[in-house]
């Protein structure tokens, strides 16, 4: 089956900031995670996902075409949704639907109504008047109100209520019943991603730093406590990243791919839990380096 | 609250303040010069350069008022934050706008010539400089809240109004209605005309409502045709507003028999003040239409021909007021066309306005070169194979150097589209 998008040794330069090279394959008809701290470039990978913005070297394909060659074909079948863009000078909701649904020969007035209905905005509503939750119900009702084929959606949860969260979880639920629909979402709120991703990418400083399906990332990582013996120092174990060292007890992030058989036996201590990580769990051990050294009391 | 808190805040404030200073002195550079070596006389220049530096300076200040929410929210009382904001969007540029006319009419004074027509341009300047500053408060940050309220707003509206009009009026009865011709009616029509045409601009709806929005389901190919379509909305009533100007401004200055040095600024300037929204409006939203299924070449020639309505109206006004050649006049299209992208900083970064302001000083260059120069009478009359070479020039670099931006590859940054 063709990818939805495909990435390849891709840098853009926006100042001190560089993104890439940074590689990365989307399969169509998925729902796909993107995660990672402020600033590691997820918005700028997604801006040029969507054709605003060019990448300084390294090619983008969305459903097989060419960012760079067929952009207009490609926006065409990608909708978006994210908090950076501005509807103010479109004055009112309905203005800015009438703008907008005009580029789109897919636009469905019906869906469009209901949305804004379930969101409870409506056509007459003042933009600037809206509420910060308000502007991105008006954003996501601009991106829904059509069936492409690619929804990227940034931080598409902020803001909102949890009725709304709960009307667009279902609304992106069912846009993944129709045969290869993608959805493509970065987003902090890593509860929700777990409940509904196939597969994540977590971006850090400019680069993917880990990528794959839910499953096969949660069966890779294992939290592991050990408790060491008596005035020994935190073992240093190939695939064991120290998280946290308190007295005679250390915490450990363990990657099952680089851990040698037989590990265990070079632990100068004794294994008291291993525990598998929820997806918030795991970002927090990956993204928090240096260990902390000393755990809370 | 730190004692650094406030010093931190005020050294912010300061430096904006200084910013918008070091822009106020440096963009206008290329228009007085225009009008310098066009031999157009000091007059005229400093007219042009004054509303050019209140239009650009007003712009930038505005352009911080967006932060008014950071300033509210800064460890100072809301009197305190209020008097900030006020102090940057009104009383600086006023006070700033009064030294330089009080240091204009002492100059004129010094060369005996009238020092009094000084006053109403004063207290025009001003005048529009509150419009602007306080038409902007009404538009939301970028959290989409509204900038100023109450009393500040209410004040600032009062007294920006009164100097306008009241420097509206003395124009009109110092210059026009003594000489008891038809400017006179024309010039109170312009007087009239300019506030309402900018209330069209803030409610294009009422002109076109939904008119001019797209059929669902027409017979149109689908993405460009009904795109473009999309965009008249947002350009009709420039378009409109400037080929009234056009015909207004020369009526009155044929029939006052007035030459373009004797143009008052406001008018010369309205079609450049009205259209500046255009693009301003297109540029808020550009991160909008830029994810929309039109390439950036689209894009590019939309905000040319956004840019390009106010000054193309302007070189009617020109060459009716000069007599001159039609051709003549055009080849005042293209910088004309870049003088106005000096009206839209609101939504671009410092780079883009240095940028143009590197353009025109290319265009500025680039006059005199041209076989003949500008010898005799009140406009430069350029040979044309020089001029249609200055202007193609002048739109090829426009309209790359736009389509470059919004393709991305340098990527313009919105106010509320800054992100990483």
């Amino acid at each position: 089956m063709q990818n939805a998008v495909d990435v390849r040794d891709v840098v853009r330069r926006q100042g001190r900031f560089q993104l890439g090279p940074l590689s990365l394959t989307i399969p169509a008809g998925c729902i796909f995670g993107l995660i990672g701290p402020n600033g590691a470039g997820k918005t700028t990978l997604l801006d040029l996902i969507c054709g605003v913005g060019r990448a300084q070297s390294g090619t983008i394909t969305v459903m097989g075409m060419d960012i760079a060659r067929d952009e207009v074909a490609i926006k065409q079948r990608i909708a978006y949704a994210g908090p950076e863009t501005s509807y103010l000078p479109w004055g009112r909701v309905g203005r800015l639907i009438d703008f907008v649904s005009g580029f789109y020969p897919d636009w469905d007035d019906v869906k469009c109504e209901s949305l804004l209905e379930a969101f409870g905005l409506q056509r007459s509503q003042f933009i600037p008047a809206l509420s910060f939750g308000g502007a991105s119900k008006l954003g996501l009702v601009l991106a829904l109100s059509r069936d492409p084929h690619l929804i990227v959606l940034d931080e598409p949860t902020t803001g909102l209520d949890p009725v709304a969260r709960r009307v667009l979880y279902a609304e992106l639920l069912n846009r993944m019943q129709r045969p290869n629909r993608t959805i493509l979402i970065a987003t902090h709120i890593l509860a929700d991603l777990e409940r509904f991703a196939d597969r994540i990418a977590l971006i850090h400083q400019g680069s993917v730093r880990l990528a794959g399906d839910m499953a096969t990332i949660s069966e890779r990582y294992v939290q592991i406590d050990v408790a060491l013996a008596a005035g020994a120092d935190a073992p240093v174990v190939p695939g064991l990243t120290l998280l946290a060292h308190l007295g005679a007890r250390a915490r450990y992030l363990g990657d099952r791919e680089a851990l040698a058989p037989g590990w265990e036996s070079t632990l100068a201590g004794e294994i008291v839990e291993r525990k598998a990580l929820a997806l918030e769990e795991l970002y927090l051990a990956l993204e928090s380096t240096p260990p902390v050294r000393e755990l809370a009391a | 609250m730190r004692a650094g808190g406030a010093a931190h805040a005020t050294r912010d404030i300061a430096a904006e303040v200084l910013r918008s200073w070091i822009v106020v002195l440096a963009v206008p550079m290329g228009p007085i010069t225009v009008f310098e070596i066009t031999q157009l006389g000091w007059q005229a220049c400093f007219r042009m350069g004054l509303v050019i530096q209140v239009l650009v300076f007003g712009s930038f200040v505005v352009n911080r008022l967006p932060s008014n929410r950071l300033l509210m929210t800064l460890p100072q009382t809301r009197q305190q934050a209020e008097a900030t904001i006020w102090a940057i969007g009104f009383a600086l540029p006023v006070l700033f706008v009064a030294v330089v006319l009080g240091s204009a009419a002492a100059w004129f004074g010094w060369h005996g010539r009238r020092i009094w027509p000084a006053l109403p341009m004063t207290l025009d300047a001003a005048g529009l400089q509150g419009i602007f500053v306080i038409a902007w408060s009404f538009w939301p940050d970028a959290s989409g809240r509204i900038g100023w309220s109450g009393w500040t707003r209410r004040t600032a509206t009062c007294l920006s109004g009164a100097l306008y009009v009241a420097g509206m009026v003395l124009v009109v009865m110092a210059e026009f209605l003594p000489r008891h011709d038809a400017s006179g009616a024309l010039a109170l029509a312009m007087a009239a005309g300019l506030p309402a045409a900018l209330f069209v601009c803030v409610r294009r709806d009422i002109l076109l409502k939904r008119h001019m929005a797209p059929a669902k389901g027409a017979a149109t190919a689908p993405g460009r045709a009904r795109g473009w379509l999309a965009f008249m909305p947002v350009l009709l009533p420039w378009i409109f507003i400037n080929v009234v100007g056009a015909v207004l401004v020369p009526a009155a200055l044929i029939l006052s028999k007035k030459g373009l040095a004797d143009l008052h600024p406001i008018m010369m300037m309205a079609p450049f003040m009205v259209s500046y929204t255009a693009p301003m409006f297109l540029m808020r939203g550009l991160r909008v239409i830029r994810l929309l299924p039109i390439s950036a070449t689209t894009v590019a020639i939309v905000l040319m021909a956004a840019v390009a309505i106010g000054p193309c109206a302007t070189c009617l006004y020109l060459a009716a007021a000069a007599g001159g050649t039609a051709l003549t006049y055009a080849s005042w299209i293209m910088p004309a066309a870049v003088l106005s992208l000096f009206f839209m900083p609101i939504a671009l970064r410092f780079e883009l306005l240095w940028l143009i302001a590197v353009l025109n000083v290319v265009l500025v260059v680039s006059f005199p070169l041209g076989p003949g120069g500008f010898s005799h009478g009140a406009l430069p009359r350029l040979p044309l194979a020089g001029d249609l070479v200055a202007c193609v020039a002048a739109a090829a670099v426009c309209f790359y150097w736009l389509r470059w931006e919004i393709a991305g590859a340098r990527g313009i940054q919105l106010r509320a589209g800054v992100s990483q």
